[in-house]
């Protein structure tokens, strides 16, 4: 083997000329080549072993230094050269650095590598926090409207203000209508239903704060998922007992795969979907939900990515 | 040294020349498993990283009252119709919870057969424009509506009897509007109207009273035409009844049409319009040689027919000398007239004299096309029955002469579009007192004292009829966004109506005209968009009269080269001229966006030394334009032609596109004048979408086209489909619905209705002229243009091209992210929210149909143009991919509506919006394995084709072949 690994050592590893004394007292207390550091170059490994052994770092660093030019390209061009060089590295010689700083320079890329790992993982996991999806979350409301109150106290169905949930992909926000219907005979004069009796005698809209949030690259339908025995409670909880409407689901991609990929734990019979205490006696009703109803949900992107 | 670089002789005869598994993936990473990798982890940093904020509040607010139809997130569909030049094309509105967001076709219109063309879809931009006028302004600082009305009053009043008045109307053909002009003119006898129709078709109608007396439109079912000849006319794409006579035409245009074979379809022309790229024969002759080759082809027709017409037209018509080319044209056309007698018709374009459309109606008469073919009819138009119609000349004189009190323009750019020796531009501020109603500011309301904001279509109601009479009552999908007013209402408030709603105007008008079961009557012709059996009587028009004659085929002592004004396939009169959607559709014969370029022949370029892109001087009569060049293959030598419509001024700052072309227009010699053409020395950029039209070397594998004759004796072979092995892997599909599309290029015409269509349904943005000139044109469906034969006389073959969805999709084995999949039922999906814009897709995909947002094309648009938005289609950021989808948002909804209600979803219950804007049907989209279904049909055709066959993509779209029709005497 010739030096034809040489030229092909100083144009890769170039810059490595200032840091190659580096290298040196990092990695060991001998003197290493940009070889070394540069290992993959197997090519000419047998003749840098002999290089490595002798030359050392200060001697190299001042021969190779600004003054004198390019680097490794200047190591010695023959044998003869070498033999030379092995006359100098008999005289002892001092590191550039301590030799705990190995350790600490170990411990550094240590952590480098933990944090290339973590930082992803680590946003991946703040994205499914509750704080950043807004689960378990009470949002106030303009009117401190009590879904545990209407529904279980007054009896009042889901659909009744909800009245799209079977027909349309949106559920359906009541109209300002649907609350006079009642609360213009009850409550008529109530504080807390000012915002109501203003937005009815359109002096101000009503404008409630969204609760159950989807991104705007997806596109649900309410109307399939009631249609085939999804019931109000598989995605929104137990409303009838929330004081102040909060998601309990984080509504990740994962939470609609999961139903999607084996719908019969989530299934009901149709007359139950707004039952919001239902629950399945056995677990191979869902099964046979899945025949009865001819659920198949499709798992393509275009289902919910348009 | 590298061994690459050793020669072959270097190889050691013990080594193998190929190491065994150097073919396969190597055990580490591949690159393609490390992109992939790396695409993921960026992804997930990029995906975790958006989420690191809570996302933003969002409000719910809810209805007070929700109006009992409306389902949010259900939309609806109205019925109204759109008027061009006076005659209406039914449409169907898509709206939101009160907001439109898609104009399609209504089936039930004669005019419209469910299809619609580039300028319907337009309508919806133009509604949502940021620069529609807002408020009523004098010289331009707001004023109360008070003061307007003052003017409006004085102009009203019944002492004064409408002296000095004048009134500037578009084309209508509103019964409503009819009555409320005869009212007008009992309380103000003095008052002058004038209709400002700047494409009329006066000289047709007069053409028509030439040669039998009465002014008549003329009314033709192609379907009962075996020839049909086109003189200088575009009746597939432009006309009061495109839509029909396109959709008629493709059905004869089938070798087994129930009608008969297939027609043929003979065109002489000046410049190449979208019927003559489908001509089976056509001629190109310069305009003034077109009323010579009339002549001609009405005196072979007169002799061989005989009688008095043979008579009279031996006496006043010369034989003329045509030409070979021409010559050998007229006595194949003729014969094959006479062979297919009472079976033929002759269509002449509005921009010919009226001699030539009374030569026309002669031939017709000859030919015995008789009431199956080709009847006629007085014109539905207002106005259509005087001398003046459409002229200004007599507004222009009152004008100079100071006579004006007061002028009222409604919807009308005098100033802009209109005959350029009228100078109303200039003379315009003469007029002591002047409104001008309009949707923009334009230059005849700049000009004007008072500038109002009047009703768009989409806020009016009005009623309106089509070419066969058909009346349509107009409803409006919101109310005025900007408090516009209606045409019936101004008339209303000159006949001294304090308050009119145009509501109760249409209304009260048609309780008087059906004051029987009214409310019915009412409710259904809203819902229908159309009055059952409203159609007008047609005339008989007895023989013709040859009295014209002499005017026929005056020879012209003129120099110079002749100059055709045509309209333009997608401005019209430019009425739409600001909207981008219609300025980035590419001109549907040159490919040319953003521009109208002087069209050359290729003979005539070469003679002058003109190249695409040359500026040259047009100069007639003291005035000039300076306008790019472009040849145009097939364009008549000897003359050149530019399109009306474009050159609008810009009042926000925005370049002006295109020249206006009406700066050339003179009133006294019509569309065809003589001009000097000088070269200026300098250079435009165009923004052409297509560089080639050429097809070389492998032709056949993308565009496939043969002559009837051929395609009879090549019939026995059966389906050309034979799938090819592949080197892609993949899946056999999973489920048992597999959508796929057919693209008829016999059918297909080019007009490039689709193109729009599929841009207002996808929210697919327009990137404007620089944009285009980097081929940044976000367009998912385009259409290929190829050419044939000679550049002078070219056969040309159009091929809309959008994703083909390939079973083995080649885009989708590249992308590093999984952006883009497969669907179980066939789709080749694009899912934005995966997609980090590597472009890999793009450049594997070898029929160019993926287009990148370079830009975030929407994020700037706050204006009320994002309402034009469809809310069932992600509007796309900055960096990613995106291309067609079948409108997978289609099929989702059609699909979640049929399963909700637990039945099968009909064959026919998807159509995507290309197929829907459609006017000859030529695309067929639905479920390739159902055989009852047109696409699986279609598939099977023998003249099925599928473009890249060899590559081994297997495309779900497939092409039917196209076939011509051509005289194989003129072979």
């Amino acid at each position: 083997m010739s030096y034809f690994g040489r030229g092909a050592c100083s144009g890769a590893g170039i810059g490595v000329r200032g840091a190659m004394p580096h290298c040196d007292s990092f990695f060991h207390t001998r003197a290493v080549t940009a070889a070394d550091c540069f290992g993959a170059q197997r090519g000419f490994a047998g003749h840098t072993a002999r290089l490595t052994s002798l030359v050392p770092a200060r001697a190299h660093a001042g021969r190779s230094g600004p003054a004198q030019g390019t680097g490794i390209a200047e190591l010695p061009a023959s044998d003869a050269d070498i033999a030379s060089n092995e006359r100098e590295v008999s005289e002892p010689s001092r590191a550039l650095f301590p030799v705990w700083s190995t350790t600490w320079f170990r411990a550094a890329l240590g952590l480098a590598a933990a944090l290339i790992v973590s930082l992803p993982v680590g946003l991946w996991a703040w994205e499914r926090t509750p704080y950043v999806n807004g689960m378990n979350t009470p949002r106030a409301q303009p009117v401190k409207f009590d879904h545990r109150h209407h529904v279980r106290d007054d009896g009042i169905a889901c659909g009744y203000c909800h009245a799209d949930f079977a027909r349309s992909s949106s559920a359906g926000m009541p109209a300002v209508s649907v609350c006079m219907g009642c609360h213009a005979q009850i409550w008529t004069n109530s504080r807390e239903l000012a915002p109501v009796r203003a937005a009815y005698f359109a002096e101000a809209p009503l404008a409630w704060e969204r609760v159950t949030r989807l991104p705007a690259f997806v596109f649900f339908d309410h109307s399939i998922h009631v249609n085939k025995g999804v019931g109000c409670v598989s995605c929104h909880g137990r409303v009838d007992q929330m004081a102040q409407v909060y998601a309990v689901k984080s509504f990740t991609m994962q939470f609609c795969l999961d139903c999607h990929r084996s719908p019969e734990k989530e299934l009901r019979p149709l007359d139950r979907v707004t039952d919001l205490e239902w629950s399945a006696g056995s677990p191979a009703s869902g099964a046979a939900l899945v025949r009865e109803l001819s659920v198949h949900p499709a798992t393509d992107c275009s289902t919910c990515h348009r | 040294m590298p061994p690459l670089a050793r020669g072959r002789s270097a190889f050691r005869a013990d080594e193998p020349e190929f190491v065994f598994g150097q073919d396969q993936p190597p055990d580490e990473l591949s690159r393609r498993q490390f992109l992939a990798l790396s695409g993921v982890t960026l992804a997930a940093a990029s995906a975790a990283l958006s989420g690191c904020t809570r996302a933003p509040a969002e409000k719910i607010v809810p209805y007070r009252v929700q109006p009992s139809e409306i389902v949010p997130g259900r939309p609806l569909h109205y019925a109204t119709a759109a008027t061009w030049d006076g005659y209406a094309r039914g449409l169907l509105v898509e709206s939101h919870e009160g907001r439109p967001s898609k104009i399609e076709g209504n089936p039930q219109h004669p005019a419209s057969l469910g299809a619609s063309s580039a300028e319907e879809q337009a309508l919806l931009l133009e509604l949502y424009d940021p620069r529609r006028l807002r408020a009523i302004s004098k010289r331009g600082a707001p004023v109360s509506q008070a003061e307007l009305l003052s003017v409006l009053g004085a102009a009203g009043d019944g002492v004064r009897k409408g002296r000095g008045v004048h009134l500037v109307l578009p084309a209508l053909s509103s019964p409503l509007v009819a009555e409320q002009l005869a009212e007008l003119a009992l309380r103000l006898p003095e008052l002058t109207l004038h209709f400002h129709v700047p494409l009329a078709r006066r000289a047709a109608w007069q053409g028509a009273k030439l040669a039998f007396g009465k002014v008549l439109d003329t009314r033709v079912d192609l379907r009962r035409a075996d020839v049909v000849l086109a003189l200088d006319a575009d009746p597939l794409a432009r006309g009061p009844n495109a839509l029909g006579l396109a959709r008629a035409f493709a059905e004869r245009r089938q070798p087994s049409s129930r009608y008969g074979g297939m027609n043929r379809l003979y065109v002489v022309e000046t410049a190449m319009s979208v019927t003559g790229a489908n001509a089976d024969q056509r001629l190109a002759l310069p305009p003034s040689a077109i009323s010579r080759f009339v002549a001609a082809l009405l005196r072979k027709i007169a002799l061989a027919s005989g009688g008095e017409a043979a008579a009279a037209v031996a006496q006043a018509l010369p034989e003329l000398t045509l030409g070979d080319q021409a010559e050998r044209f007229v006595n194949s056309l003729a014969a094959d007239l006479l062979q297919h007698r009472a079976a033929s018709a002759v269509l002449v374009g509005d921009e010919q004299p009226a001699e030539v459309h009374a030569a026309a109606c002669a031939l017709n008469a000859l030919l015995e096309n008789g009431e199956h073919v080709l009847s006629y009819a007085p014109p539905v138009v207002l106005g259509s029955d005087r001398d003046d119609y459409a002229s200004l000349q007599g507004l222009r004189d009152a004008l100079a002469a100071g006579s004006v009190e007061t002028l009222l323009v409604f919807d009308s750019d005098i100033a802009y579009a209109s005959a350029v020796d009228w100078e109303l531009a200039r003379l315009l501020p003469k007029a002591k007192r002047s409104v001008c109603f309009g949707l923009f500011r334009t230059r005849t309301s700049a000009a004007c004292e008072f500038e109002a904001p009047a009703a768009h279509v989409l806020e009016s109601w009005l009623d309106t009829r089509a070419l066969d009479g058909t009346i349509s009552l107009v409803q409006p999908l919101l109310s005025p966004l900007y408090s516009g007013t209606t045409v019936s209402e101004l008339l209303a408030r000159l006949s001294g109506d304090p308050e009119p709603s145009a509501h109760d105007l249409l209304k009260r008008f048609w309780q008087r005209a059906r004051p029987d079961q009214f409310d019915e009557f009412w409710e259904t012709a809203l819902a229908r968009g159309v009055v059952t059996g409203s159609e007008s009587a047609t005339y008989p028009p007895g023989a013709p009269s040859f009295a014209w004659l002499g005017g026929l085929a005056r020879a012209s002592a003129e120099h110079g080269i002749e100059l055709s004004l045509r309209a333009d396939p997608r401005l019209h009169d430019g009425r739409l001229g600001n909207q981008p959607w219609l300025l980035e559709l590419p001109c549907p014969v040159t490919k040319l966006a953003w521009d109208n370029a002087v069209w050359f022949g290729p003979g005539l370029a070469q003679q002058l030394g003109v190249a695409n892109g040359d500026v040259v001087t047009l100069s007639a009569s003291g005035r000039s334009l300076s306008a790019p060049a472009l040849v145009v293959p097939g364009h008549a030598d000897g003359a050149i032609s530019l399109a009306l419509g474009w050159g609008r001024d810009s009042f926000d700052g925005t370049e002006v596109v295109g020249v206006d072309a009406y700066q050339l227009l003179d009133s006294t010699r019509g569309h065809h004048t003589r001009v000097r053409v000088t070269r200026t020395g300098r250079h435009a950029e165009l923004a052409l979408t297509q560089d080639t039209m050429r097809l070389g070397e492998g032709a056949e594998s993308i565009m496939l086209s043969r002559t009837l004759s051929e395609h009879e004796s090549q019939r026995a072979s059966g389906s050309r489909i034979k799938r090819q092995l592949s080197l892609y892997s993949g899946d056999a599909a999973q489920s048992p619905r597999q959508w796929g599309m057919t693209i008829d290029l016999n059918a297909c015409t080019g007009c490039s209705a689709c193109v729009v269509a599929c841009q207002a349904e996808n929210n697919i943005p327009s990137v404007g002229k620089r944009g285009v000139l980097k081929h940044r044109e976000m367009h998912w469906l385009r259409i290929d243009r190829y050419l044939t034969g000679s550049d002078a006389a070219p056969r040309v073959l159009q091929q809309p091209m959008a994703c083909q969805h390939c079973e083995k999709a080649p885009c989708e084995y590249v992308c590093p992210t999984g952006a883009t999949v497969h669907s179980s039922d066939g789709l080749n999906q694009m899912v934005y929210n995966r997609c980090v814009g590597t472009r890999f897709c793009s450049n594997n995909c070898p029929y160019k149909v993926r287009r990148f947002n370079w830009f975030d094309y929407h994020e700037s648009d706050r204006s009320p143009r994002a309402l034009a938005q469809n809310p069932e289609v992600t509007v796309r950021a900055r960096g990613v991919m995106e291309k067609c989808t079948y409108c997978v948002q289609r099929i989702r909804t059609a699909e979640i509506r049929a399963r909700s209600s637990g039945r099968a979803l009909a064959a026919s219950e998807v159509q995507t919006a290309c197929e829907q804007a459609c006017p000859t049907r030529a695309i067929a989209f639905g479920d390739v394995n159902d055989p009852s279904s047109e696409v699986a049909r279609l598939r099977a055709s023998d003249r099925a084709f599928e473009v890249l066959a060899e590559l081994g993509t297997a495309p779900r779209t497939r092409y039917l072949m196209k076939l011509t029709n051509p005289n194989p005497e003129l072979a």
